[in-house]
């Protein structure tokens, strides 16, 4: 699954999932090539302001599972409070909708 | 509480921060029909770190601005004069946001993105001026946090945690007032408009809001919607009710939901980049 992070938060060793072209059309890095502190640097110098990234890859299916389960049960603490409200009790199904969505890659990336 | 006490905490908190100069300096121009946005440029131009700051939050993600503003003048005249003044005040009160509770800028930004995302859903003209609203809505928190002495501080944070409650009940049971009465007074202290003003003192309770009904009920469920999301900290962990009337008056239906919440999102990843 590819994922769009602000420059500030990708790391050394995350594995870049689309190619990054100065405004010139000058290739900085290829696509699937891993971060560095270098390349980090100099993307910050240009003033880009994010990256994207592949994420997931590593994770089994059964992490997946356990993430999206984790996330969930964060979003129905948030909601204890006003768990009798139906207007809200359908946004809280639109979030976890786009959990789901997104773990899946079938939501915007 | 002792009624000496509370008549110390209301004390602490009404002798409410002072502002930089120039914002009493920019507010008061704005308040005079006869003032044009030259004129206000002018002052601000006087401070080159505001004017940096203003250009920059002006051409962030959540103006989202088509082209780019490159003077405080066309600043002035593509996003009023009142918007201009909610940046002059939140740059003046950063630091101070920083220092309240921690995550609360970050849900203030959120709050902002969602206002806005909401205003346009809603077809509320003024989108750029409910944005500011958002992200000034919790004000009074951030000034109530910093005044008080630290030992009552605290206790609001505990009581939060060991009765499992929203920070305003919190604030209501020890203090007898909350952040919503702190807004009132700064707003009323700083002559903000009532577009700003409202959502500042109403935004938990927008039927109560009289001159701004539409921006405050907007900013109540921007609240809302970004607590739900889980962006920052608003000093509790609880979504808040939602208002029956604010509902109806905003006109939605919940399947906007869905779009609201998408809308919302690649405003929250460049936010990190302005903070």
């Amino acid at each position: 699954m590819i994922k769009k992070i602000p420059l500030d938060q990708a790391q050394p060793g995350m594995v870049l999932a689309q190619q990054v072209v100065r405004d010139d059309g000058v290739l900085l890095a290829k696509k699937g090539a891993e971060l560095t502190e270098g390349v980090l640097r100099m993307l910050a110098r240009l003033n880009f302001e994010t990256v994207q990234i592949e994420v997931g890859s590593s994770e089994t299916p059964e992490e997946l599972e356990a993430r999206l389960a984790k996330e969930e049960a964060d979003i129905e603490a948030r909601f204890v409070r006003v768990a009798s409200d139906p207007i809200l009790t359908e946004l809280k199904q639109a979030l976890t909708r786009r959990l789901r969505q997104e773990a899946h890659g079938t939501g915007p990336a | 509480m002792e009624p000496a006490q509370l008549k110390r905490n209301i004390q602490r908190i009404r002798n409410l921060p002072t502002l930089p100069p120039i914002v009493a300096k920019i507010g008061k121009l704005v308040e005079s029909p006869t003032t044009s946005s030259a004129d206000v440029a002018r002052v601000i131009a006087q401070d080159q770190v505001l004017s940096a700051k203003i250009l920059r939050m002006a051409n962030s993600p959540f103006f989202g601005m088509s082209r780019k503003i490159s003077s405080v003048t066309q600043a002035l005249v593509i996003l009023g004069f009142n918007v201009i003044k909610g940046l002059v005040l939140t740059t003046s009160v950063f630091e101070m946001i920083q220092h309240s509770i921690v995550g609360l800028w970050e849900h203030s930004l959120g709050a902002a993105a969602a206002a806005r995302v909401i205003a346009a859903r809603v077809g509320e003209a003024e989108v750029e001026e409910v944005s500011v609203a958002g992200l000034l809505h919790d004000l009074g928190k951030v000034v109530l946090t910093v005044q008080l002495e630290p030992e009552v501080r605290d206790q609001i944070f505990k009581l939060v945690e060991d009765k499992k409650i929203s920070f305003m009940e919190a604030e209501q049971e020890l203090l007898g007032f909350t952040h919503a009465q702190v807004g009132l007074w700064l707003a009323e202290h700083w002559k903000l408009p009532e577009t700003l003003a409202e959502p500042m003192t109403y935004h938990h309770h927008p039927e109560r809001a009289r001159l701004a009904p539409l921006q405050t009920a907007i900013v109540h469920l921007a609240d809302i919607v970004i607590r739900a999301r889980g962006f920052g900290y608003g000093g509790d962990p609880y979504v808040p009710p939602l208002s029956g009337e604010a509902w109806k008056l905003l006109g939605l239906s919940t399947k906007d939901f869905d779009a609201i919440l998408e809308d919302i999102e690649p405003g929250l990843m460049n936010l990190a980049d302005y903070t």
